[in-house]
């Protein structure tokens, strides 16, 4: 999916809680906006993944409460609402509480996020106590109320099957940086997608994920160097072919992964549950795709 | 342009010429083999500290290796690097640990104990430790980003990178004390010891060399950043390393807020390789597979496999 132009950068401060509206909070300093490659001087070491999930720019503002606690509050304006999606699926584990604040409000510990149109919202913490879960929730809600746009989530997240795959439990990946955080990979061919999209079953232990490419061709070339690439490759073993579309090889850590072309996508299935197991899954996922486009 | 100083007679000449001119190379790194073999007659290679009080944690840590006495010398010019990336939690060094290490380089008669950044000041203010530097005297100094305000260091046994930029105010400490957090990091996995050099390097350097140009969509992208970083560290050479592994973040690195565990650990060594290898496993992780750690180890900066490595544990 390419990244579509985006419209003139928001007034992010119109999002801030009004002055009458905190309660027992309080804003410290005064609000601070980085733009573009100013995000470095922000996040040192660590924008990269940021500008990979199309960043636009980020409007800081601190808060502290009557009884000295204090928390932040990060709104990250992305480059349309799929990398919103993106970015607030790489900053969340899934294995928070869900909150209904914005879309997809996920709390876990001490710091809680959520996206709303094109914006990503992450309010921190300084730790997990009762005050600051409540402050969390009661800046979010404030800032949610501001926020009118909703938006779309990424066509691809819908060729997981959720029956198998619970929304809260998948990562949109724009790039490499975003894939390495979520997957380490015997090859590097596979790499080079538009956009992919990973699912993590807890109950069953597998995981799968779905690669979308530029074209067909492109896939099937990917698909074809992956294979060529394993066959020479010390750390892989038991590659096999499982039919024309379709193969299977194990890494040196002893996970299988079963890999299927369909069209512009390549699915993979990485699990020990058997050849059958993971056809059903690829399958579905196939049916997915097919149905989407 | 090594100077090649064993660390003994690097520690006899620092006691006897004080803040003298001959400190412009002393960091360089130059020493053959691990930088274990200086201490072959001790008896802890990495020392760990475990509790529930980071200060006195520190202090333990630093006892088991001999003392801050064997490390700062009387009229010893001390730089500290701690980290300051953010002010979430797991983020940065803790306050309690940064003080703990200025108290005992004080004690040790360190004539000067200071911090050099081109971070800024917020960065400081945010991880609390800005308010320990005004509280124990010490003294903070923000660097502008400026060419001129670096020192050009070629890397004669780079890989993937030539030269240095290390700041010119860092040249004038007879003791470089590394201070990070051990953390996750979104590129390459794992920050601590060797990847907080960079901040001693030229952010503009670290920008435009420690990255490829198509970053974005070469694959090979984040193996050069580790390449860069173990060259970074053959001509950088820490006194000490104290690592703040207390409470940091799993996912989401290296500014968080991610998913905290709490090792509840300080570590110190003179071995980076061995103390990143070692917090790496905290994580999860295994040094090899962690592409600096391993390049570090392959260039003998140290020992990555820790059967290997002389570990006390300790509980405070």
């Amino acid at each position: 999916m390419e990244i579509k132009p985006s419209p003139p950068l928001q007034n992010l401060e119109a999002f801030l809680p009004d002055k009458e509206q905190l309660q027992s909070w309080k804003a410290e300093n005064t609000p601070q906006l980085y733009k573009g490659e100013d995000l470095y001087l922000y996040i040192d070491g660590g924008a990269e993944i940021y500008h990979e999930y199309g960043f636009r720019q980020v409007l800081v503002q601190d808060y502290k409460s009557a009884a000295g606690k204090s928390l932040t509050l990060e709104i990250f304006e992305m480059a349309n609402s799929e990398c919103a999606f993106g970015i607030y699926t790489f900053k969340s584990s899934g294995k928070g509480k869900a909150v209904s604040v914005g879309q997809d409000g996920q709390l876990e510990d001490y710091y809680l996020n959520f996206w709303k149109g094109h914006f990503q919202i992450t309010l921190t913490g300084s730790d997990s106590s009762p005050e600051i879960i409540q402050g969390l929730l009661f800046i979010a809600k404030s800032l949610d109320a501001k926020m009118k746009s909703l938006g779309a989530r990424p066509l691809l997240i819908e060729a997981l099957p959720k029956e198998w795959f619970p929304l809260f439990r998948q990562k949109y990946i724009k790039g490499v940086l975003g894939l390495q955080n979520s997957e380490s990979f015997l090859s590097r061919s596979i790499l080079g997608f538009r956009e992919a999209v990973v699912g993590v079953n807890d109950e069953k232990r597998f995981r799968s994920l779905v690669f979308l490419y530029s074209s067909t061709d492109e896939c099937r070339r990917r698909f074809q160097e992956a294979q060529a690439v394993l066959g020479k490759s010390a750390a892989a073993r038991n590659l096999r072919n499982l039919g024309p579309d379709f193969f299977t090889v194990t890494d040196s850590q002893g996970r299988v992964f079963y890999v299927r072309i369909f069209e512009d996508c390549l699915g993979l299935a990485i699990t020990n549950e058997g050849q059958e197991f993971a056809s059903k899954i690829l399958t579905l996922i196939r049916h997915n795709w097919a149905k989407l486009k | 342009m090594a100077n090649k100083i064993g660390r003994r007679d690097f520690l006899k000449k620092s006691a006897a010429a004080g803040a003298s001119a001959v400190l412009a190379n002393r960091f360089i790194s130059g020493l053959a083999g691990s930088p274990l073999a200086a201490f072959a007659a001790d008896k802890v290679d990495l020392a760990v500290a475990s509790g529930s009080d980071y200060a006195a944690m520190t202090a333990k840590a630093v006892e088991l290796l001999g003392g801050m006495e064997k490390f700062v010398r009387k009229g010893s010019r001390v730089f500290l690097l701690p980290n300051v990336q953010s002010k979430h939690p797991g983020t940065f060094t803790k306050p309690d640990i940064f003080r703990s290490v200025i108290r005992m380089c004080k004690k040790a008669g360190a004539a000067e104990v200071n911090c050099l950044s081109w971070l800024t000041q917020q960065h400081w203010d945010g991880a609390g430790l800005a308010q320990v530097v005004q509280e124990e005297g010490i003294t903070l100094k923000l660097i502008p980003r400026d060419d001129v305000n670096f020192k050009s260091v070629p890397i004669t046994d780079g890989k993937v990178l030539q030269e240095a930029k290390i700041l010119n105010e860092f040249f004038n400490h007879d003791v470089f004390i590394d201070m990070p957090i051990a953390k996750n990091h979104a590129g390459n996995k794992f920050t601590g010891t060797m990847k907080n050099l960079m901040a001693l390097n030229s952010p503009a350097l670290n920008r435009a060399q420690f990255h490829k140009p198509n970053w974005q969509t070469d694959p090979a992208d984040i193996e050069h950043l580790d390449r860069c970083i173990a060259d970074l560290n053959t001509v950088i050479k820490p006194t000490l390393c104290i690592v703040d592994a207390t409470e940091i973040i799993k996912t989401n690195g290296p500014m968080g807020p991610g998913e905290l565990i709490k090792p509840l650990r300080v570590i110190a060594s003179v071995d980076r390789v061995a103390t990143d290898s070692y917090c790496a496993s905290l994580l999860g992780l295994k040094g090899e597979d962690i592409v600096h750690i391993r390049g570090a180890h392959e260039k003998k900066l140290g020992e990555m496999d820790l059967k290997k490595v002389r570990i006390r544990e300790i509980k405070v």
